[in-house]
Formats: C-alpha cells, sequence, structure tokens
C-alpha cells in the first residue's frame, strides 16, 4: 500500500485527544471554587459558621442554667446535684472564670541554633510546659490556660511538627501561662518547682525567656475543644 | 485539514461531553497534553521531511504518554514532584527543536 492514499488518521486522532484532554484541563480548573481564592472564602465562612455556633452554645448554656436554677427551686436533691455539677465545672474546663493570678511567660531563644540538638534546647518544648502547668495546678490554681485556650482534665500539650499543640490546636512563642487563684500561693508553688529551678537555668545557658508576673483580673475562656468524655466515674468504684 | 478538524472536533467534544476527571489524575494532565503536543509537531516535522509513519506516530504518542505518567508517578511516590516539571522542560524542548525543523524545511525549499 503507497503512502499517502490510506486516509492519515494518526494525527488527526492524536489531536482530537489533545483537544478533549485541553478542554478538560479547562473545564477542571473552573470547577474547582474560584481558585485558590476558594480557600480563602471557604476558611472564612467556617470561622463566621463557628462564631455564630459558638454564640449559640452560650446562649443555650446560659436557658439550660436558667431553667435548672428553675426546677431547683422546688426539689432539695436536684439542687445538691446542681451544687456538685457546680464545683465540677471549673476542672472540666467549663464556663469562663475570671479572678486574680499568676501569668507565666515563656519564649523561645532568640539565639540561632548552631547544631541540630541546638534547635531543641533553644526552643520552649511541650514538656516545659506541662511541668509549668501541673505545678500551677498543684499550688492550687482553679484554671489554667495556655495563650488563651483553656486547660482541663481532659487537655492534651503535646508537640506535633515542631509546634506545641494545646487542645490539638497550634500555638507559638510566647507562651503565656495564666493560672487563677491566689497569687501568692501560685508564686510560692512555683517557685518550689523543679521547673522553675531549671527555667532558671535555662535562661542563662540558651536564653529562653521565662517571667512571671501576678495579674488583678485575669479571665480565663471555657474550653472551646470538642470533648470526646461522656462520663465517668472515680476508679475507687473499680479497683483500689 | 483533516488534522485541524479533529483539533476543532476534539475541543467540541470537551466542551459537550465534560469529562469529569477524578482529582486523582489531575498531576497527570499537564504531561499528557504536553506529551500530544509533542508528538503533533513531530507529525508535522516528518510528514514535511518524508519520513511520516501513521503507526510509529501512534505508538510515540502512547508510548510517550505512558511514560510521562509513569516519571510523575514516580515522582509523586519518591516525594519528588519536580519530576513532572522536567517531563514538561524535556517535552517543551523538544517540541521547539521540531518547530525549528519545521521552518527550516520552509525555509530550504
Amino acid at each position: 500500500m503507497t503512502r499517502g492514499r490510506r486516509p492519515r488518521l494518526a494525527l488527526p486522532s492524536i489531536l482530537l485527544v489533545l483537544g478533549i484532554l485541553v478542554t478538560a484541563a479547562v473545564v477542571q480548573r473552573e470547577r474547582l471554587p474560584e481558585g485558590s481564592h476558594g480557600l480563602v472564602a471557604l476558611i472564612d465562612r467556617r470561622r463566621a459558621a463557628t462564631r455564630s455556633l459558638s454564640g449559640e452554645v452560650a446562649e443555650l448554656g446560659e436557658r439550660l442554667a436558667s431553667a435548672q436554677a428553675a426546677r431547683a427551686e422546688g426539689s432539695a436533691e436536684l439542687a445538691g446535684v446542681l451544687e456538685r455539677v457546680e464545683q465540677l465545672r471549673p476542672p472540666a474546663g467549663l464556663g469562663p472564670i475570671e479572678g486574680p493570678g499568676l501569668v507565666v511567660e515563656l519564649r523561645d531563644s532568640d539565639e540561632a541554633p548552631r547544631t541540630r540538638g541546638d534547635v531543641l534546647d533553644l526552643r520552649i518544648q511541650d514538656v516545659d510546659i506541662q511541668l509549668v502547668v501541673n505545678a500551677l495546678w498543684s499550688a492550687g490554681s482553679r484554671a489554667v490556660a495556655v495563650n488563651g485556650r483553656r486547660v482541663a482534665a481532659i487537655t492534651a500539650i503535646r508537640e506535633a511538627g515542631g509546634r506545641v499543640q494545646v487542645n490539638f490546636r497550634p500555638l507559638s512563642s510566647p507562651y503565656r501561662i495564666a493560672a487563677i487563684g491566689d497569687p501568692e500561693q501560685l508564686r510560692r508553688g512555683l517557685d518550689r518547682s523543679s521547673i522553675a529551678e531549671q527555667l532558671a537555668v535555662w535562661t542563662e545557658l540558651y536564653g529562653l525567656g521565662f517571667s512571671v508576673r501576678a495579674e488583678d483580673a485575669l479571665r480565663i475562656p471555657s474550653l472551646d475543644a470538642a470533648t470526646g468524655l461522656s462520663w465517668a466515674r472515680p476508679a475507687a468504684e473499680v479497683a483500689p | 485539514m483533516i488534522a485541524l478538524l479533529a483539533l476543532i472536533a476534539g475541543i467540541v467534544l470537551g466542551l459537550i461531553l465534560r469529562p469529569e476527571l477524578p482529582v486523582g489524575l489531575a498531576p497527570y494532565l499537564p504531561v499528557v497534553v504536553v506529551a500530544a503536543l509533542d508528538v503533533v509537531l513531530e507529525g508535522i516535522r516528518d510528514r514535511l521531511e518524508g519520513v511520516y509513519h501513521e503507526g510509529e506516530l501512534l505508538v510515540a504518542f502512547l508510548a510517550n504518554s505512558l511514560l510521562a505518567v509513569f516519571v510523575v508517578w514516580l515522582g509523586d511516590r519518591l516525594g519528588a514532584q519536580d519530576l513532572s516539571i522536567g517531563v514538561i522542560i524535556v517535552f517543551g524542548v523538544r517540541m521547539f527543536q521540531s518547530l525549528a525543523a519545521i521552518r527550516r524545511y520552509f525555509f530550504r525549499e
């Protein structure tokens, strides 16, 4: 068969495929929600939704509280239960708390790391924050927050991807640990803790920031993380 | 002529059918498009130089696309997304070479 007699189909068919592919690519791009701007808009929408839902939660919480108070007037048993619930709310991280307290500020070092090990030494780590928070708890604080994130019984302070996370939200230096309680008592408790001793040494060695100050009026917000815990009972009932 | 009509037909088909590609295939689309463009230019060049062969062109298109997709896939697995840029650059260089050959053909005649 001589060349040229037969219709040349290879090139046309490749061009056909090319046309479909290019159109598909263009159509695909158009279908994305406004390109990369779509993501920004999506984040804004979600934030607005979160805000309005948080408002709803607060409003429903108030309605619940007033309904409970109205019921409790008639029943001594219910009043007792509600009193107990009220006692348990702060450790569970429910409801904002206001009052005087202590603010501990931890800051990453400004020094530039020279070795791989330095990177960790020059940074405030999850353990440092955990130990300070624990020291403040054991000194008798009623509520603790790190950079405005409430620390409750179920809170995890941990590191992921080089960032410290509290309630699974990433924070960054400086870390402001606020604790509500008697400032003097808290300060004494903190001073006695080994973490304060170590931090004092580390500020000298690595240039980490560590400062403590008392404040007359602190406000610690309610826990805003989803709580996976539905109910629990004291461990003593199971085994000593 | 048929080729041009086929290109238009392809675009029209694409517009009518609006093929929805799975998101997972999205990274492979650009390299296949570039591979197709390269083969088209090569086909025109071969035709002008009188060495055009139907089957070879089809095989070239399929093989080049497959290799390009494979390289991109491999790059994805290795965490080297730049491999797809490499594929696009190689095809780009080849396209300009083909274009230069086509141009040379017209000016030498």
